[in-house]
């Protein structure tokens, strides 16, 4: 095949340049993720430490593919540009092709089971027997957190009771004597360095529950009550906000989730500090 | 070479309402281009909003884009792109094109059915769009579509009554044309290929196309139970997804005992292989253009035939990856992780294959093959992003970050887009007769791949600090004020892309017009749409049907003069013609038939599931009473119906005329028989109190009847057809077959019904 030189150096120009974009964009990307541009916030628990060291052995093992794909395909593109002789025959190589297959399948399914651990202390093991317990409701568009109190139990509530402009907004049952006691707040305050379990629940539509220092994330699904548990161990506020679409409120509904010491947590919850338990109204 | 019209001349209605595949492709590529404008468009109005938030907007209302507005932005560009867009233009724009003319048929199995899977389409179109014009606006739920949220009506949001109602007709109407398309798919592949091409000679565009549309069958017809199911729920009381004791607006809901949960299985049992029909016809694509421009086979033929099998079945058994935080079982969550992983071994075999595709090629750089490396790297970059989210350790922390915005996109808004660029710029020559601008082209090339990289890989950025889909602005938590820098880089380069986009449309429209005249053949490829003219004749070939005799990607064989050997070039200096080739076989009708009712059966599959799930979830299950004594003679009369079409069928074959309309008029009666006695119990159902919503299992009851009997009802009209009206290509012969393995296929499915009902008790 005839082709003209013209024609043969526009190609080499283009698969150069190609080629160059290709290598820019590695660059690019391996800078920016080694920089730790934006990176996530330091984890508050040892499971989230977990994660993260997940999330590092798969960053390491996509990146090295990432770069040699990339790479691969940029040398190809200019190595193998059209300079005017024949291609190289060939149908492919049986032989390579179990060789590249059984690598990518033993380290992909490595990776998943790497991070069996983290899961695993995430969603399979209990909380600790002596956990507290913290009910989040979640409603459009608001999270309400509720405590069992000194009696450890938790109030019954009914739904035609819910009224939140008059102060019950869980439809908390005022004849129910175990609810006497519940402490009600929009502030989720856990004291560091106990284990916590949260029980996850919603009015109404599907919402979720997150916390980006837990490395967390659950969703409250209406009919369901679902337990998830962190021990964290660094005092301060995190926040926690909503990640499945709820609605039209649905980016503006968060909260806070302070971690404080045992001693302020027992002070929250004091009825004298100020977050009272609401009496509902009839 | 003289350009022959791709189209008798003739009236704009044999036109417009074509049944020549080549037209009807067409018809699905321009819908599909349409509707990536709109996409485009919703979603620069979302990147500017996420920047500028307050900006006055002079098509607005009260000026301010409110955030139900922006999310029903979201909603509506996730449903037209993924739909109209990634469904359409890959598989059926150019899939209805070439995939008869690459097998050497002239025309698809079903025409007509093809046309009215066209239109469906379009009224689906105008369907979903019309939910923008309605009081309420377009759904905020996103394309999802989660209930409650969908499932409840206005009270949960604007958008959420007529808007949602119109997305989900939409949507089903969708889903039924989606099936009826994949029937001419699968039939014109198994039974229509030219003689000399075997299974192991179809060009990978093919075997994508095929594989699609198998998933397309099958994963659709989940979607309409599902649909249908949430209809109900909005409009008939019934519970099947909405939970009770909901408190909505400080009202208690009337709902009781359903899963929010059933509905995302149902959703991801079609969701997941959804994006897979979004991608293996570009796949196929990239592989037959790396080829040709690479002069050399592909690499690994016959692993990237099985790859595309391989990564199509898997690719259902994965849809839990999405429900990893959802409330779903957790043990659950590590066997779908592993089989996600899975899904990552065929990709990978396909990324080794077409880097050994170019290894040692002699590449030639025009603008098909820019778009199709490009594919290459957006398909790596995107496939890496998904080891992160398929294990769910990691996506604890990632879901429903911008994380997986960009996972997403660069698969399916970039790569797959990549795919239909590359088919565009490839097949344009072929399909208009015209050359499109190598310059433009490439300029287009260059500007959007840089764009879209921009645009997408600080998302993964965004992502990992924390940043969430599907919010309005930044005006809730306030770490999300710091992440505006990477917003601010994405909405500029958004708009840069979108208007590199503009170059590509006037290539386009221009070349449309008035590029220069192509050939027949102008990349020098091997595969049987370029042995035609440009266009290609109505009927394909000219007449001369082609034999094929060699695989389809035969370049650069050594010893040979030319460095690439057509599929049908013999040796000879004229290719020997089919004898047998122009027409359609009485065998299409036939697997036609067998698929419609795998379809079928996946669709009432569905609903069983979804009945098992259901009745697990709640405790409120009360056991219907079910009027067993109508029930039992319903059955019996279905029974006897099948007995009386058998014997029909045998007086068809001993010539007996009268006894065949006899046997057959019977079994239509009977067939109504069938349907009234489906009338009757409900009625004694509805004469104690017992209606569709009273309680889950009489909600199911009335729903699997009332499908069935659509079913059946479609069965005597069939039967009424093959007396009254015989189709113009059908033989009677073939007609009676058909109906008939139809017939018996739905009353089997009635009796298995009434076994799990059974069983169930």
């Amino acid at each position: 095949m005839n082709r003209s030189r013209q024609h043969a150096r526009g190609s080499a120009t283009a698969a150069f340049l190609l080629a160059l974009v290709l290598t820019l964009l590695v660059a690019a990307t391996v800078f920016a993720f080694a920089a730790h541009i934006f990176p996530a916030p330091a984890p508050i628990t040892d499971a989230a430490v977990l994660v993260d060291q997940q999330y590092a052995r798969t960053l390491y093992v996509a990146g090295a593919v990432f770069v040699l794909a990339q790479l691969g395909l940029a040398f190809a593109v200019f190595r193998f540009r059209d300079r005017g002789a024949p291609a190289r025959f060939s149908r492919g190589s049986v032989p390579l092709e179990i060789v590249w297959t059984s690598i990518t399948l033993i380290v992909f399914v490595g990776l998943a089971v790497a991070g069996r651990k983290a899961w695993a202390m995430d969603r399979y093991t209990p909380p600790a027997p002596d956990a507290i317990q913290i009910e989040v409701t979640e409603a459009q568009f608001v999270f309400t957190f509720r405590y069992p109190g000194p009696d450890g139990k938790f109030g019954r509530l009914d739904p035609s009771l819910v009224d939140a402009p008059a102060g019950n907004p869980l439809g908390l049952d005022p004849n129910d004597p175990n609810g006497k006691d519940d402490v009600v707040s929009a502030t989720l305050t856990v004291p560091v360095n106990r284990p916590i379990e949260l029980l996850v629940r919603s009015q109404d539509v599907v919402h979720n529950f997150d916390v980006r220092e837990l490395r967390l994330q659950q969703d409250a699904v209406p009919g369901m009550m679902i337990p998830i548990h962190f021990t964290a161990t660094k005092m301060g506020s995190y926040a926690i906000v909503c990640t499945q679409l709820c609605g039209l409120g649905h980016n503006k509904m968060n909260a806070e989730l302070r971690v404080v010491s045992e001693s302020d947590y027992r002070a929250a919850l004091e009825p004298t500090s100020g977050v009272a338990p609401p009496v509902p109204s009839k | 070479m003289t350009r022959s019209a791709a189209i008798s001349p003739g009236s704009i209605r044999s036109r417009v309402f074509s049944t020549d595949h080549k037209i009807v492709g067409l018809q699905y590529f321009f819908l599909a281009l349409a509707a990536v404008t709109i996409g485009i468009i919703l979603s620069l109005l979302m990147r500017f909003h996420l920047v500028w938030p307050a900006a006055h907007l002079p098509f607005i209302t009260g000026g301010i884009m409110t955030p139900e507005q922006y999310l029903a932005l979201v909603t509506m560009h996730g449903t037209i792109m993924i739909f109209f867009v990634l469904t359409t233009a890959p598989q059926s724009g150019f899939g209805n094109y070439f995939l008869p003319i690459q097998i050497g048929a002239p025309e698809m199995a079903f025409p007509r059915l093809n046309m009215l899977s066209f239109w469906f389409t379009l009224v689906a179109f105008l369907c979903v769009l019309a939910a923008f014009a309605v009081p309420g606006g377009a759904p905020i739920s996103g394309w999802t579509a989660y209930p409650p949220l969908s499932g409840l009506g206005e009270i949960t949001g604007p958008g959420e009554g007529l808007g949602q109602t119109l997305w989900i007709v939409g949507i089903l109407i969708f889903s039924a044309a989606s099936v009826l398309g994949s029937l001419n798919f699968i039939s014109t592949t198994i039974d229509m290929r030219a003689p000399g091409m075997t299974l192991m000679r179809m060009p990978l565009t093919v075997w994508a196309w095929f594989v699609t549309a198998i998933l397309s069958l099958l994963a659709f017809s989940v979607l309409l139970a599902g649909g249908i199911l949430l209809l109900l729920d909005r409009s008939a009381g019934t519970s099947f997804f909405i939970p009770g004791n909901l408190v909505v607006n400080g009202e208690v809901q009337g709902h009781g005992g359903g899963s929010p949960l059933l509905w995302q299985h149902l959703f991801w049992f079609f969701g997941h292989p959804e994006v897979y029909i979004a991608i293996l016809p570009g796949m196929g694509l990239v592989s037959s253009i790396l080829a040709n421009f690479s002069r050399k086979p592909v690499f690994g033929y016959r692993a990237m035939a099985l790859a595309i099998c391989a990564i199509g079945f898997l690719g259902f058994l994965v849809w839990g990856h999405h429900m990893f935080v959802s409330g779903m079982n957790p043990y659950s969550g590590l066997a779908f992780s592993l089989l996600t992983v899975s899904i990552g071994v065929p990709s990978a075999i396909k990324t080794f294959n077409w880097l050994g595709t170019l290894w040692g090629g002699r590449i030639e750089l025009r603008t098909p093959m820019l778009f199709a490396i490009g594919f290459v790297s957006f398909f790596v970059t995107g496939g890496l992003s998904g080891i992160f989210l398929a294990q769910p350790a990691v996506d604890t922390m990632l879901h429903a970050t911008y994380y997986v915005v960009a996972h997403i996109h660069l698969v399916m808004g970039v790569a797959a887009v990549f795919g239909i660029f590359a088919g565009t710029y490839f097949w344009f020559p072929k399909m208009f007769g015209r050359a499109m601008s190598e310059p433009l082209g490439k300029l287009h090339f260059w500007l959007t791949f840089a764009g879209v990289y921009c645009i997408f890989m600080p998302m993964h950025f965004l992502g990992v600090a924390g940043g969430i889909r599907r919010y309005a602005d930044p005006s809730g938590a306030k770490y999300l004020l710091g992440l505006q820098p990477l917003h601010g880089f994405i909405t500029v380069a958004a708009f840069i892309t979108a208007a590199a986009q503009l170059i590509f449309f006037w290539n386009f429209f221009r070349s449309l017009k008035s590029g220069a005249p192509a050939t027949a053949n102008p990349w020098r490829a091997t595969t049987l749409e370029w042995a035609t003219s440009s266009p290609p004749p109505a009927d394909n070939f000219g007449g001369k049907f082609p034999c094929v005799y060699r695989g389809p990607y035969e370049y650069s064989v050594p010893g040979e003069s030319s460095d690439f050997l057509p599929q049908n070039f013999s040796g000879q200096q004229i290719p020997p013609s089919s004898p047998a080739g122009g027409g359609i076989p009485q065998r299409v009708y036939r697997t036609g038939v067998l698929m419609l009712l795998a379809g079928v059966a996946m669709f009432f599959m569905a609903l069983v599931s979804a009945e098992i799930v259901r009745r697990g979830f709640s405790s409120d299950w009360q056991q219907l009473d079910l009027p067993w004594r109508i029930v039992a003679l319903s059955t019996a009369i279905l029974v006897a119906s099948s007995v009386t079409l058998g014997w029909s069928r045998s007086r068809l074959r001993a010539g007996d005329e009268a006894g065949f309309r006899h046997g057959w008029l019977v079994t239509a009666i009977l067939g109504l028989f069938f349907v009234a006695g489906v009338g009757l119990a409900w009625r004694q159902l509805l004469v104690h109190g017992i209606g569709i919503a009273s309680n889950p299992s009489s909600s199911f009851f009335y729903v699997f009847t009332a499908a069935h009997a659509a079913h059946v009802l479609g069965g005597v009209v069939a039967l009424a057809a093959v007396l009254i009206r015989p189709l113009r290509r059908l033989s009677r012969r073939t007609a009676a077959d058909v109906v008939t393995l139809y017939w018996h296929g739905i009353n089997a499915l009635w009796v298995l019904l009434i076994l799990f009902m059974l069983l169930e008790r």
